[in-house]
């Protein structure tokens, strides 16, 4: 078997946890303000992070 | 005779070199232990111990007064005829040879060291230096070259060490069991392959508890399905993995400000709080 590491290594950095999130954020970005808007919090369920009213 | 001092002489110049490189290397990084044909192992110990040997030859190149003497050695160890004949400028010739030869010695290993720091220096903030397009295209590719596919995808490698990650795994085993922790060691067999990964703060999923909570119609986050396994390490062999799972994890605290600072560039001002899954307590 031969892996071509550098496509590989390109692959691994592309898709880390963080900018998975940082995505959904930008796709929930209406779902998220309106859960704020309304007072309630919004829980991002993968990740367990919880954003609040920052008021 | 000539012979034994070529021998000697290749040991000296190639064979510790390589040795001792290989061993430096070996300690910050798996390298491919096989698809390397016999020309390829050839071609990576000439470039190994030839730049430490040609820094030290340019070093030395405008001593001509020891040409002279290397000529009167070889000859000497070539020709018998030659020795008997120059005994007195052979023996003398030797001794300004070896005298010469300590200083090319000490040099040669003096480069062999800076090559192998460089190259450590390299391996270690691989992650960093290849975000370079200079850095990328010509070491980063011959590193990658000679890097056991394993080391990317079981080790931070890949990313800047300064991020300090972490490799999270989801490692499903041919029982059906699914295993979660943090790749602590990854193991190598002989040939390169992969023989077993060693977890710290490992959690065993519990899919019969799953099942029987879904028949009985309770509901549960699946966070509270993983059970943490007693014991510091988990040691799973490759033999019974049959899918791996991995992320490269940031520390909480930076992940934590990745996020805010996309909320802060979406406009939203709101509160952050993570919430790591909680695990049930250990098993008895």
């Amino acid at each position: 078997m031969t892996v071509d590491l550098e496509r590989l290594a390109d692959a691994l950095k592309r898709d880390t946890p963080e900018k998975i999130i940082e995505q959904e954020l930008e796709a929930k970005k209406q779902e998220i303000a309106q859960a704020l808007r309304e007072g309630r919090e919004y829980v991002l369920d993968s990740q367990a992070l919880i954003i609040k009213n920052a008021s | 005779m000539i012979a034994l001092a070529a021998s000697a002489l290749l040991g000296l110049y190639v064979l510790v070199p390589v040795y001792l490189f290989e061993r430096a290397a070996q300690s910050f990084i798996r390298l491919k232990r096989h698809q390397r044909t016999r020309i390829e192992e050839f071609g990576a110990g000439i470039l190994v111990s030839g730049i430490p040997f040609v820094a030290t030859c340019l070093l030395f190149w405008n001593r001509q007064n020891a040409w002279a003497d290397y000529k009167i050695v070889v000859n000497g160890l070539y020709s018998e005829r030659y020795f008997d004949a120059h005994t007195d400028a052979f023996w003398n010739s030797l001794k300004a040879v070896f005298h010469h030869q300590e200083w090319f010695f000490l040099w040669n290993y003096l480069f062999l060291i800076t090559e192998i720091a460089i190259v450590v220096l390299c391996v270690r903030q691989f992650g960093r230096l290849n975000q370079y397009a200079i850095f990328k295209n010509t070491v980063g590719k011959f590193l990658l070259k000679r890097v056991s596919e394993w080391e990317p995808l079981l080790t931070p490698f890949v990313f800047p060490p300064s991020e300090k990650r972490r490799v999270e795994v989801d490692v499903m085993v041919i029982d059906g069991k699914l295993y979660r922790g943090t790749v602590q060691e990854h193991f190598l067999g002989k040939d390169g392959e992969l023989s077993g990964l060693l977890l710290k703060d490992a959690s065993r999923f519990q899919y019969s508890k799953l099942e029987a909570d879904r028949e009985a119609k309770k509901h549960k986050d699946l966070p509270e399905y993983w059970k943490k396994i007693p014991g510091s390490n988990l040691y799973v062999s490759f033999e019974k993995i049959v899918t791996l799972n991995l992320r490269y994890e940031l520390p909480d605290d930076d992940l934590f400000e990745r996020v805010r600072e996309k909320l802060r560039q979406l406009g939203i001002r709101a509160k952050l709080t993570i919430e790591r899954p909680r695990r049930t307590r250990s098993e008895e």
